[in-house]
């Protein structure tokens, strides 16, 4: 039972939040199964003996006591929901492990593919393929979204899952407070290759993590436009890959649709309000040529030309 | 069902034809019929071969104008109703042939094996089960008990509009035949039983799959939205007189808010698969990947419909449980007021927590806290009326027979699936058991513990009611407990591999340890089935044996409410005289004050509807739209819209909608009832 086995603080918090509602919902389903029984028995037909009061259809005292009962309980399980939601919220940070306790967390962004999962440490400029590690005991904080389909990023030994979605960031935080190798997987239906869409998490130690990424450094491929390009490509190939480097922002023009070329969603948006010259907002080139649907849609409505021209006017 | 290369290739194939073979065809070729896959071609024939022996014999026994003018013109509210079951019946087998499939699969592809089903067969076997079992046995199944038993227990002698209930029902139907149609005609959708975006866009499912779903449910799905504007307005007008709504039998009750649930909801599907259906066929982006399209709005709108559905479906088991235990217990239900409070709440309040379907979507804190809360709040009604259940019990007179039974086996199990579904709704034990087999187990519990038990109790209940002869007790316990044990050892493993970290949907698993979970699971499975085959031998055995099980006096469990009160089968009309209502036990009281079973001095002319045949036309109409619509076939739908629409315009001009039954008509059929009364006492 994995769930039940968790190896960080996230699944150990979820772990014992199951085990208490549970133990708290006990508390009126064994009563009620008990008195199904004994009352079914108790007034059965055959027993003549039992009292029979065809009328009684009230009791102040009785509506009052069923009303209570699931009412009370239900207000300390909402305490504890209210309390435990917000401690679990997968984007508030997660501290580091009292044996290293100023340890910086490590940043993965985490994108779901047709039927795979590609891991980028921008850091450490590598990505690695259905294989992520984590140092023991360090807070890891995902960025995560989808080239393709919705799917849901979750490593049960761990803890919380999370959807990853195209044009959307999610985020989440796990820590692993014991070595091993835990299962990965999609949790959320993707299609035909869906079964398949595994990988592997390993917590390893700080020697360990240290040579792991540099067997990713020392890998043969680089992730390049057009590494990635083909790597998108729907694929039931499970075996990991690992890629020293990685090509610039790459998650974030998956993010905004523009990894395989043409205009950038943020970019656009920018563009249709007429924010062309804000800084930061020229990382895909004016000149070059939309491939998007989108991108077209919005370059033929708005020509990058006409948009300077009108801020220098503007600003004249 | 075709694979992925399989469409591309006909894809291709259709690039090719000439402009008139596109115009008369769309998209439907030959080789759109999967002819070499065994498994869908025996299913085929299967189904073809059952529809043609069925025709033969009603050819055989000359029973085409009897099934015409009795069954399918009919707008008698209780034969629509038996029509809404016999289609529910159907559809439980096929929707567990589909379950078998799975369990099968899963079971052989454990242990290292691939199973027998590739990917793309599995997944359409997972998206027909969820569709099929929902929207074609579950809803006909509950909408036809409403419609056999709302009208009898308000003193009514049909519904409002009875030719709306014969088109809600022929909708309803047209549905589940093109549902039906795409097993062996293209395919079915591969998206799950909800269709997420942007899996069932076009850039995803270029196949006719997602526009079988999509059609399938629009057609039915009017159906059932006219039919919950028919029973609110029967409710509300056409009760007898004295019965305030406070004195209206609990089943009638849930009827009404389920029914008000209806009207309130399914809107919200109607437009959300038009939206979808518009990024399909009109090139749109609501809920595609690009040109701004947001498929989490379509994640949100749908379970906005799909968790009052739900409720849809498990309040008027609700209310089932609540005739039964009073009849069973012979005892006033306990806590009446309470029971329409705790419904009504329980209706309001199913809109309010559709997020607990995705918390893991990424929603803050709050949002996540305050739907796992509105979630948990409605197990707070829900607890009082199994408690209320439980005091009817209480210094009762508890008779065994089926509908007890199966009622004592639905708190047992309801109370541990509430359980596991409040765990649920706490959003931090859900971000680990979200979309795991957890929360399959979970949702069968409470859908077969709660609205299959409850459909098949009203079942044994109320079918010596429609049909004068009760059904045959022995074959029935049999299959209850088939039902019991079979639900426990199939769900028992799900809700251990759920926490073993399995995850839904998954046509291979590959894991020695779970092998025997779902070996388990299967037998499980098994086990049910054989409760179902039991149900079905249950029917025709007693059937057979009708004259041994006939009961004559309309009333064989000794019944509180105003449905006992007229003959087994009712007449026509239903009631002679409309019966004065003084209490929600109103034929209790009646029998308790020597006022049943008194023959009036005379009768009244009754004034009943004709049948119609224009319902059944547009329904059956309603197929070659939705057939011509999946495959692109513009002349066909456009037709077919056509031809409803002249249906149902022409059916205005019909002034000859009504008669009066005569007072000597009346008075022969009430004679008979009551010298059969007088032989029942004998």
């Amino acid at each position: 039972m994995v769930v039940m086995d968790p190896k960080g603080p996230i699944g150990v918090q979820e772990k014992d939040l199951i085990i208490l509602a549970t133990l708290l919902m006990l508390i009126p389903v064994v009563p009620v199964i008990f008195m199904t029984f004994w009352f079914a028995w108790r007034y059965r037909a055959s027993n003549q003996k039992s009292t029979y009061a065809p009328d009684f259809e009230h009791s102040n005292r009785i509506e009052a006591v069923v009303w209570a009962i699931p009412t009370l309980i239900i207000i300390v399980l909402g305490a504890v929901t209210w309390v435990s939601t917000h401690e679990l919220d997968p984007r508030a940070p997660l501290a580091p492990h009292e044996s290293v306790p100023h340890v910086k967390p490590v940043e993965v962004e985490v994108v779901s593919l047709d039927w795979k999962w590609l891991f980028i440490y921008p850091e450490y400029n590598i990505a690695t393929v259905n294989e992520m590690a984590m140092p023991v005991g360090t807070p890891v904080h995902f960025k995560l979204t989808s080239a393709t389909v919705m799917n849901s990023f979750f490593i049960p030994q761990l803890g919380s899952q999370i959807y990853t979605m195209t044009g959307m960031e999610t985020q989440l935080a796990l820590r692993a407070d014991h070595a091993g190798v835990y299962d990965g997987i999609s949790a959320n239906y993707s299609g035909h290759g869906f079964a398949g869409m595994k990988f592997q998490a390993l917590a390893l130690d700080d020697a360990g993590f240290k040579a792991w990424v540099a067997k990713a450094q020392s890998a043969q491929a680089t992730l390049d436009a057009a590494a990635y390009a083909d790597l998108a490509k729907p694929g039931m190939e499970f075996k990991p890959a690992y890629y020293a480097a990685v090509e610039p922002d790459l998650f974030h023009k998956v993010l905004n649709n523009c990894a395989e070329g043409g205009l950038c969603t943020d970019e656009s948006h920018n563009m249709a309000m007429m924010k062309a010259l804000a800084p930061g907002a020229d990382q895909c080139k004016p000149g070059e040529a939309p491939k998007s649907k989108t991108a077209k849609a919005v370059a033929a409505a708005v020509p990058p030309q006409s948009i300077l021209q009108t801020s220098v006017a503007d600003k004249s | 069902m075709l694979t992925h290369a399989e469409i591309a290739a006909h894809a291709a194939s259709t690039a090719d034809s000439s402009p008139l073979v596109n115009f008369l065809f769309g998209k439907l070729r030959l080789d759109s019929v999967p002819w070499h896959e065994p498994i869908i071609m025996v299913a085929g024939a299967g189904m073809v071969g059952a529809a043609v022996l069925v025709l033969g014999l009603i050819t055989y026994f000359k029973q085409w104008k009897y099934l015409w003018t009795e069954w399918l013109t009919s707008v008698d509210h209780k034969k629509i109703g038996a029509m809404y079951i016999i289609l529910a019946l159907i559809m439980l087998l096929r929707g567990f042939a589909d379950a078998l499939m799975m369990r099968t699969q899963q079971a052989l592809a454990s242990n290292g094996g691939a199973g027998y089903l590739p990917p793309d067969h599995f997944d359409q076997i997972f998206s027909a089960h969820g569709v099929i079992m929902i929207f074609f046995m579950a809803m006909p199944f509950v909408i036809g008990l409403m419609n056999v038993i709302m009208p009898l227990q308000i003193g009514a002698r049909d519904v409002a509009f009875p030719y709306l209930n014969s088109m809600s029902f022929w909708l309803t139907a047209a549905g589940a035949i093109l549902m039906n149609v795409s097993l062996v005609v293209g395919e079915f959708s591969h998206a799950g039983w909800l269709a997420y975006p942007p899996l069932s866009e076009l850039e995803f499912s270029p196949g006719v799959g997602v526009d079988y779903y999509i059609w399938a449910l629009q057609i039915s799905g009017l159906g059932t939205l006219l039919s919950g504007v028919n029973l609110i307005t029967t409710i509300f007008k056409m009760r007898a007189p004295g019965m305030t709504l406070m004195r209206m039998p609990v089943f009638t009750w849930t009827t009404l808010v389920a029914n008000v649930l209806i009207v309130a909801v399914f809107p919200i599907l109607t437009v959300t698969l038009a939206l979808l259906g518009a990024d399909r066929y009109l090139g749109m982006h609501f809920f595609t990947n690009d040109a701004g399209g947001n498929p989490m709005m379509y994640v949100n709108l749908i379970w906005a419909w799909g968790h009052p559905e739900v409720y849809i479906l498990v309040l008027p088991a609700f209310g089932i449980y609540s005739e039964v235990v009073a009849t069973f217990s012979r005892k006033r239900l306990f806590g009446y007021d309470g029971m329409v409070y705790a419904t009504a709440a329980i209706g309001v309040a199913s809109s309010l927590v559709w997020l607990h379907h995705f918390f893991t979507m990424g929603a803050g804190a709050n949002v996540n806290a305050f739907f796992g809360i509105t979630t948990m709040i409605i197990s707070i009604p829900t607890g009082v009326k199994i408690f209320n259940w439980l005091f009817t019990m209480y210094r009762g007179r508890v008779r065994m027979e089926l509908p007890m039974l199966w009622t004592i086996g639905f708190i047992i199990t309801f109370v541990i699936g509430g359980m596991t579904g409040v765990l649920l709704a706490v959003p931090g034990a859900d971000f680990v058991l979200h979309n795991s087999v957890f929360l399959i187990a979970h949702f069968h519990n409470v859908i077969i513990g709660g609205v299959v038990f409850g459909c098949i109790a009203g079942l044994n209940y109320w079918f010596p009611k429609a049909f004068g002869f009760r059904l045959h007790a022995g074959i029935g316990k049999f299959s209850f407990w088939c039902w019991l044990v079979g639900f426990w050892v199939a769900f028992l493993p799900l809700y251990g591999l759920g926490l073993m970290g399995m995850t839904r949907r998954l046509d291979f698993v590959n894991n020695p340890v779970w092998h025997a979970y779902l070996i388990v699971a299967l037998c499980g499975a098994l086990l049910i089935f054989v409760g179902i085959i039991a149900q079905v031998v249950q029917i025709v055995y007693s059937i057979w044996k009708r004259d041994e099980l006939r009961d004559l006096t309309g009333d064989p469990w000794d019944g509180r409410t105003l449905e006992w009160a007229t003959s087994s089968p009712p007449p026509f009309y239903n009631f002679a005289v409309l019966p004065k209502i003084g209490n929600h036990d109103a034929f209790w009281d009646a029998k308790q004050t020597g006022a049943a079973y008194v023959q009036p001095k005379s009768y009244e002319p009754i004034h009943m509807p004709h049948n119609t045949y224009t319902g059944f036309l547009i329904g059956i109409v309603s197929v070659a739209l939705g057939f011509g619509l999946v495959w692109h076939i513009w002349w066909m739908a456009g037709g077919a819209l056509l031809v409803m629409m002249a249906l149902g315009v022409a059916h205005t001009f019909n002034e000859n909608r009504d008669y009066y039954v005569p007072a000597d008509e009346v008075k022969a059929i009430e004679d008979a009832h009551f010298a059969n009364l007088k032989k029942a006492e004998q």
